[in-house]
């Protein structure tokens, strides 16, 4: 018959011990009667002359005390879990994290950029294709149809079949310095490595989730011929209208391909 | 007079700690060599060589060098932080993974936005008054102005 506690129970370590709780415990605060099977735990991994000894070094300050025993209690769960390599289970499962984040993220931040310069590219090339346009335009009513400028048309439809192969982007390194994370991962010993296939996941972020999302970014979508664009009857026209500039301009017959396009100027 | 085994077998370093005979069974002596005494030393200190020994008993034995490795980690992450352990270090760590899963999905986000919104813009012809256009992938096809802004 164990004398009660402050608490009105004997706590869950004197308990065990099947001994007296006094007031005086210096487990009781932190190992209530009702978890039984944390003191189990700790008392497995550390003993109770352990952990007292622990707790004496630590001073008077309680707040210390129970943060301190909040780490213990999970190193000794984490040791009942895990019963080979205890803590470094779940270490070595957020290193292998942050390094698959990482390089996600690396490769995120470069196709981010191939974005940002394809759309550039072709910004400065629509730009300057309406420039060139505007400079050859007729005046708005005009029956004769203006000058068309066959040749820029060939580049320009040129660059439009080579779109195909630029819309496929290749990861090449980049030497973007910008984004490189000089990220402090705390490493186990090399000797105390653990493959990640011999990891069960059972606890952290999985960044599995991410893998869908980056699957269905389309890096083959092209301007030409992509399935999202509108079936307008303008973008069937003007298909049309390049496809038989195409054959024109494989037999070498400039001028007829210069008729497909009937080009006003635009004020 | 016969001289002891300890030439051929020093004592492990548990043994050596504790004052003990170093039999040749000795549980402790694969994993704690005499030339890491400081090994044990933690060990002791944190655990206690009767817990390290009932742990080991109860795992196999071509586990039992990790788990040793992995008690000796520990101890040596708890004396050097008393309050936190290793515990500090998974702490460190879990806040790295919140840090790269943020910017992991601010990098998606404006990927997105490229890849949905602004990305594709091409320049056409509008067939009533023959002026170029400038048609956005994923909206309307509306005619642009002489700069091209819709």
């Amino acid at each position: 018959m164990t004398i009660k506690s402050g608490t009105g129970q004997a706590c869950a370590a004197c308990k065990y011990q099947r001994r007296r709780c006094t007031p005086e415990c210096l487990l009781a605060p932190f190992f209530p009667a009702d978890q039984p099977k944390m003191f189990q735990n700790v008392h497995r991994l550390f003993g109770v002359k352990n952990i007292q000894n622990l707790l004496k070094e630590l001073g008077p300050d309680q707040a210390q005390k129970a943060m301190a025993m909040k780490s213990i209690k999970f190193h000794a769960m984490m040791r009942d879990k895990y019963p080979v390599f205890g803590c470094l289970t779940e270490i070595h499962q957020l290193n292998w994290q942050i390094h698959d984040a990482q390089e996600e993220l690396q490769a995120t931040i470069q196709q981010l950029a191939y974005y940002r310069q394809h759309h550039q590219n072709h910004q400065d090339m629509s730009d300057d294709y309406i420039s060139e346009l505007q400079l050859g335009m007729a005046p708005p009513g005009a029956t004769n149809r203006p000058l068309f400028n066959a040749d820029f048309n060939i580049h320009f439809l040129e660059n439009n079949n080579n779109n195909n192969s630029l819309c496929q982007p290749t990861f090449s390194n980049s030497n973007d310095n910008e984004n490189n994370h000089n990220s402090i991962v705390m490493q186990p010993p090399p000797h105390l490595m653990i493959p990640p296939h011999t990891l069960k996941p059972e606890t952290g972020h999985d960044f599995n989730d991410m893998q869908p999302f980056f699957d269905s970014i389309d890096d083959t979508h092209s301007y030409i011929g992509s399935k999202d664009l509108p079936e307008s009857s303008l973008e069937s026209s003007l298909k049309d209208s390049r496809t038989h500039l195409v054959e024109e301009m494989d037999e070498n017959e400039l001028k007829g391909a210069a008729t497909c396009f009937s080009l006003i100027s635009i004020n | 007079m016969a001289s002891s085994s300890s030439y051929s077998n020093p004592p492990c370093a548990a043994c050596k700690f504790l004052r003990r005979k170093c039999v040749a069974g000795c549980m402790f002596a694969p994993y704690f060599p005499p030339e890491e005494p400081t090994k044990f030393v933690n060990v002791h200190k944190i655990f206690g060589a009767s817990n390290v020994s009932k742990l080991l008993n109860e795992i196999l034995p071509h586990q039992r060098e990790d788990a040793v490795n992995s008690l000796a980690y520990e101890a040596e992450a708890r004396l050097k932080d008393p309050v936190y352990g290793c515990v500090g270090a998974i702490s460190v760590l879990q806040r790295q993974v919140l840090q790269l899963q943020k910017e992991l999905d601010a990098t998606n986000a404006d990927l997105m936005r490229y890849t949905n919104n602004d990305y594709g813009r091409r320049v056409g012809y509008d067939p009533t008054s023959g002026y170029p256009v400038q048609y956005c992938y994923g909206g309307d096809s509306e005619a642009a102005g002489r700069d091209g802004t819709n």
